[in-house]
Order: C-alpha cells, then structure tokens, then sequence
C-alpha cells in the first residue's frame, strides 16, 4: 500500500511538471476536438499525431496520446448529444438517450451527467491501473514463450468474440493481419520475406500505414458517398447542471457503468465500443421501466459513458503490463512506444517507473481537465460541427499525407498508405471488420516469435502448449469462447445488442 | 449503409452473373501460372498451387453446370478474394526455407498462417454460396478515385517539389472527390490548409520537410520519387 502511494506520489511529480500539465492539456483538447468531429476516431488521430511527438521526450509524448484517447471518447457524447451523430464508435449508444433528452430541451444537464459519468470512471480507472500494475507485472514473470502465445490467441479470439458480424470473418481479418505482418525481414535469420526486392518493403509495411490506411482513408471514402446533413441541436444550453434527481439516478448507473467498463477493458479483445454497448444493454436490463430507455432516461447517458472512459483507461493495463495491446487504439501506443525506444511489458514499469507511474497519474490529471475544460467549450464545440465535410476530409487527408510521409522521409510509405485506403474500403464493402485485421497485424510478429521459441524449447513437440498449466487453461478459455460465438442461438442473440442502435 | 445503394446483384434467387464464374477461373488460372513460376519447382508449394488453380476451374466449370447458387454475393467475393491472396502469399513466401528439424524456419510462420487464411476463407465463400445475404453494394468511384490520385500525386511531388506545391495540388485533388465541392471554395481552403501546414509541420514542429521544389529538379529525379 504504502509503496503504492510512494508509486503515485513518483507519479504526480512526473505528470505536474508543466511540460507534461501542457501535454495533457493538448492530448485532452485535441482528442475532444476529435471527438466531437464525426468521422474521425481516436485511432485515425493517434496515427495521424505521431510524427508530432518525435521531437518530444518519451514520457511527454505518452501523456499526450492517452489524452488523445480518453478525451476522444468524451468528446464523441457531446456530438452523440446535440447532433444525434455518433463522433466516435463508442459513443454510438449515447445518441439514444441523450439526443432524446437534448430535444427535449434538457441537453445540459445530459453533457454534464456525461462529464460527471466519464470523470469517476477515469478515477476509479487510474487507481485500478496503479493497484493491478504491480502484482500483473508478477504474473508475467511467471510467462513463458508458450504462456505468450496462448495469451495472444486468447486475445485474438476475445477480438473475433467480440467484434461484430460474422465469427468466421473475423477469423479471416486476424488472419490476414498476421499474414501482412511476416512481410519483411524474418527476425532470426534476417532473411527478407515476401519483399519482392523492394528495399522499402525489406523492414516490413509500417502500422501505421496500415491503420491510417485502413481506417483513415477508407472511412473517408465511405463517407463521402452519402451527403451528410447535419442539424445541430438549437435548443440553448441552459442549466448546464442536473438537479439532486437526476444525480441520485444516475448514481448507481455510473458505478455499474463504471465497473463493467473496468473488466471489459482490461480483457483482450475489448475497448471502449463494446463497453458502452454492454454498459446499455445492462442498464436496461437492471431498469425498473426499461420502456423509458430510448425516450430520454439520464442513466442510459450515463451508464455507456462512464463504461467507454473506464474501459479506454483499463485497456492500458494488458499493454503496460504484458506487453500485450488489447485493441487496435493500444495496438497504436505499441507502435508510439517502439518509436520512443520502449519496449511495453512487464520491464516499463521497473526500468522505467516515471514513465508507468507518470502516465497513470496524468491519466488521472487528463479527466479532471476533461471537466474543466470541456463544459464551457461546449459552445465552441457545437460550432465547429457546422464546418462542412467537403472542407473537413481534405485537412484530414493532408495531414495523413504528411504524417505518414515524415515518419520515414519516404513517399513509398504513402503509396502503401493509398494502397490500405483502397483495401479498407474493399474490405468495408464485404463486410469485413478492419480492427482484427490491425490486432492480428501487431500481434503478428509477436506471437511467430513466441511460437518459434516454445516450439524449440520443447524440442519441436507441439503438445507444450497443452502440458503446461497456464498455457493450457489460456488455450481452453479461447476454446470456449470460440465454441460459445460459434453456437448459433446465442450467435443471434449477439447480434441483437449490436442491432439495437 | 444509406438507402439505395443495393445493387439488384443479390437478387433474393442468388443469381450467378458472369462476374462470379470468371472471378474463380481468373484466379485459378493465375495459381497454374504460379506453379510454373515458384523458385525450387516441384516443391510442395508448387503442388498446392497446381492443385488449388484446378480445383478453382473445376469449380467455376460447376457452378455453371451444376447451376450452384450464389445467394450472398459479398461473402462469395470476399471469400475468393482472400483465398487468392493466401495463395499469392502462398507462392510470394515459397523461396524461403521451412522446417530444419524441429526449428521453425523463416517460411514456417507465413506458411502456416496462409493455409489457415486459405481454409477460413474458403469457409466465407462456401457460406456465402449457400445462405441468403444483403447484396453487394454499390461501389463508388468519386470518392475513391480522387482520394487516391491525391494521395499518390502527394507521394509523387513531394520530394521534388516541396511542401508547398505537393499540399496544394493533393488537397484540391482530394477535394474532387465530394460531389458538393466548390471551386473558388476548393481553391481558397486549399490555400488556407496550406499555409497551416507550412506553419504546423516544418515550423512549429521543426520536421525536416522541404518548402519549395529543390534546385536540381529534373525530368529523370522526378520519376525516381524514391
């Protein structure tokens, strides 16, 4: 206990420094601001600013991109509110309640239960990252080659779980995300694989390339095919603050929110979307009068939005312990931290403990700023989503452009970056989801490696991963997961709280 | 997706069109063509590509003959687009070593990971034989079109030519793309983006990237966008 106050105090110094203060204040801003524009998610973002924080120390740069994601997840209730338009994925349930309750006039105090909502979450997150960290880190000491990689299966499969639509298409995605990712030099032997004599192929197809190209440029494309008609709320946004009712309502709604984000996070394979959806459903669930849902309850805000913060904290848990991204946004950070010369995983935290503990308390920091900083903007906010896509999309694309091409100085890059533009829209065509893809690509490397090792470890005997303990309850798990999406009844009853929008 | 934008392809029936015997001929063919082009011939690669180029004819000669449906044509493709690619992985990976006793070697991983993309996506495509499905939607072309051409002429033009012209020219490019651009608009934002740009990327964040087009700008250069 004790050393983990020591931990947050070591924490809190790093993180009100006022370089990393103005970090945190930029990360936050600028996520909101990402948020709040639809068609723009955090993982675009993340992508689309890491070219900037080259220049910055590590610890600073990491303190940014967590704003960058928190604060996105924030700033997408406000669009979901007053413009009945999901600016991210993860607020997408949000609309149903909150734009109810902005025509009706009580806009305020949705955005404020929101805020309130998202800033517990963040709280009770923070302090679960800081208390988890240490005695997962144990764990990991306890992890093999063999536990890894059945762990990176358990999560892929958790992905597929997860992820809407078909389980066997999933199945493909993270499939083909491993495949892209052998492309390159092989690690052992450094033989280039798959390359095709290309010199800018022979160190692999950059992530980011990939993601900007994947989820950039082909949700670009995507929207560009519907005109898009925006009508803003009106209303004026008065009484920004709820009443002792709608507080006393609303509790218990954020604290299972709260908690459901929390786990939902912290596994593999989760996030913030599936979050907010399971926090709603629930909800719902556990209602009195389920009928109010959809017609303006304020715990229908609350609960998606307290869960989709903590969720987005907690997902930092699998990463800075394991070394393990549990979704794609994490998958990102993976690449930011190798750029910065750190290897995430169980090492972070005792080599670096500035940069773990700093982080964490900026994350803390980050959600107090959230709610200072966002109430009064709110205004500002609702006039920038009057700003038309047809001049929005080109300032995107061209900081794409330069964002991929500044990482390496290398045009090729953004050629492959066009490429995965076309691909992510191909793929969006069938129905496929590209978020696997990127989780399988990440992984990829990662799970050969382990694979490669365990095998020669056990002298070439596959059953090494069913003979070991831990490895072979991992496995059994993704079993049953798998067995469980495959079962067709409860397939369907999936897809109904995914239909429910 | 928006309404309207259903093709009558996916018509509730599953009609074969032309497109969905030809797409599997094409790429069988192209895996027979592979067997003759992969590096050790006759090697297992070899033969798998031999065999999944045939099996694919046999199968496009059946779907006609046998009159199997094609109930959901975005499973359908999609399954046979990411078969083709397993195999072209397939064949691009079939110069590197494999197995050396019990180590994996460097084609181990690729391999592996092609055949289970194989078999899952043969899955996709059978199922999308055989169970009803949306259709495939319509594909755009603005959009993409535009988008990639400004995207490459970025690519193409910024070495030689500077931030400042390469921003330009892409973003009013890209702007094509919406049917509801404006031209003086266009050309004015274009204007006003780049001028941020210039202020955000080389300036503010000091990366180290050219303003105008370098003095050695020559035809040959200019095509070695390298």
């Amino acid at each position: 206990m004790t050393d983990l106050l020591a931990n947050l105090a070591l924490g809190f110094g790093v993180a009100f420094s006022p370089a990393n203060l103005g970090f945190c204040m930029l990360g936050t801003l600028v996520g909101t601001l990402i948020g709040v524009l639809p068609g723009v998610g955090p993982l675009a973002t993340i992508a689309m600013l890491l070219p900037i924080t080259f220049g910055l120390p590590p610890v600073g740069a990491l303190i940014m991109l967590a704003g960058i994601y928190y604060g996105s997840q924030y700033g997408g209730s406000t669009t979901s509110i007053l413009v009945n338009i999901p600016g991210e994925a993860a607020s997408v349930v949000t609309t149903l309640d909150g734009h109810q309750m902005a025509l009706q006039g009580r806009a305020g105090p949705a955005l404020a239960i929101a805020a309130i909502g998202s800033f517990f979450a963040g709280c009770v997150a923070t302090v679960l990252v800081a208390a988890l960290g240490a005695p997962l880190t144990s764990v990991a000491l306890l992890f093999g080659p063999a536990e890894y990689f059945s762990l990176m299966v358990l999560g892929l499969i958790f992905a597929v779980v997860l992820a809407k639509g078909s389980v066997v298409k999933a199945l493909a995605m993270i499939l083909l995300g491993l495949m892209l990712s052998m492309i390159g030099s092989d690690i052992e032997t450094g033989q280039s694989r798959m390359s095709f004599d290309i010199p800018e192929m022979a160190d692999g197809i950059g992530f980011v390339t990939v993601a900007m190209g994947v989820f950039g440029f082909a949700e670009i494309m995507r929207n560009l095919e519907h005109t898009s008609s925006r009508d803003v709320v009106k209303a004026k946004l008065t009484g920004l603050m709820p009443t002792w009712a709608d507080l006393k309502a609303c509790a218990p709604a954020i604290g299972r929110g709260t908690l459901l984000g929390s786990i939902l996070g912290i596994l593999p394979g989760g996030g913030a979307v599936i979050a907010a959806f399971a926090a709603y459903t629930f909800e719902k669930k556990v209602a009195k009068d389920p009928s109010r849902f959809g017609r303006g309850a304020i715990e229908g805000v609350a609960a998606p939005e307290s869960a989709n913060n903590a969720a987005a904290q907690t997902s930092f848990i699998p990463l800075l312990t394991l070394g393990i991204p549990p979704n794609a946004v994490m998958a990102l950070m993976v690449g930011a931290m190798t750029i910065h010369g750190i290897v995430p995983g169980p090492q972070v935290m005792t080599k670096q403990p500035e940069l773990f503990w700093g982080m964490i308390a900026s994350m803390w920091l980050g959600n107090a700023m959230l709610v200072v900083i966002n109430l009064p903007l709110v205004g500002l906010w609702v006039r920038l989503l009057r700003v038309p896509y047809r001049l929005l999309y080109p300032a995107i694309m061209i900081f794409c452009c330069i964002g991929v091409y500044s990482i390496n100085n290398s045009p090729f890059d953004v050629l492959i970056t066009a490429a995965f533009g076309l691909v992510g829209y191909w793929l969006a065509k069938h129905d496929f989801e590209p978020a696997p893809m990127l989780l399988g690509f990440v992984l990829g490397p990662l799970m050969e490696e382990n694979l490669r090792r365990a095998m020669l470890i056990a002298r070439g005997d596959p059953t090494t991963f069913l003979t070991r303990p831990i490895s072979a309850g991992l496995l059994a798990l993704a079993t049953l997961l798998l067995v469980i999406a495959l079962l067709p009844m409860i397939r369907s009853k999936r897809e109904q709280v995914f239909v429910e929008e | 997706m928006s309404e309207g934008v259903q093709a009558s392809q996916g018509a509730p029936q599953g009609r074969r069109t032309v497109m969905s015997v030809l797409a599997p001929t094409i790429i069988g063919l192209l895996s027979i063509a592979g067997y003759f082009r992969v590096s050790p011939p006759g090697s297992t690669i070899a033969n798998v590509l031999l065999a999944a180029g045939i099996a694919l004819l046999v199968f496009a000669a059946a779907l006609v003959a046998l009159r199997w449906p094609v109930r959901d044509p975005r499973d359908y493709y999609g399954g046979l687009v990411l078969f083709g690619l397993a195999l072209f992985m397939l064949w691009a990976g079939s110069d590197l070593p494999g197995m050396r006793g019990f180590a994996f070697g460097p084609g181990t991983g690729p391999r592996i990971f092609a055949s289970v993309l194989a078999a899952l996506s043969l899955i996709v495509m059978i199922v999308g034989m055989f169970s009803q499905g949306p259709g495939l939607e319509r594909y755009a072309w603005r959009g993409p079109l535009f988008i990639t051409l400004g995207t490459l002429l970025f690519a193409v033009t910024i070495r030689q030519f500077g931030l400042i012209i390469a921003s330009y020219l892409s973003i009013v490019t890209v702007s094509l793309g919406s049917t509801e651009m404006r031209w003086v608009e266009t050309l004015i934002w274009a204007a006003v983006l780049t001028a941020f740009c210039v202020l955000v990327f080389p300036i503010a964040l000091s990366l180290p990237l050219q303003l105008w087009p370098s003095p050695t700008l020559s035809f040959s250069t200019f095509l070695n966008f390298r």
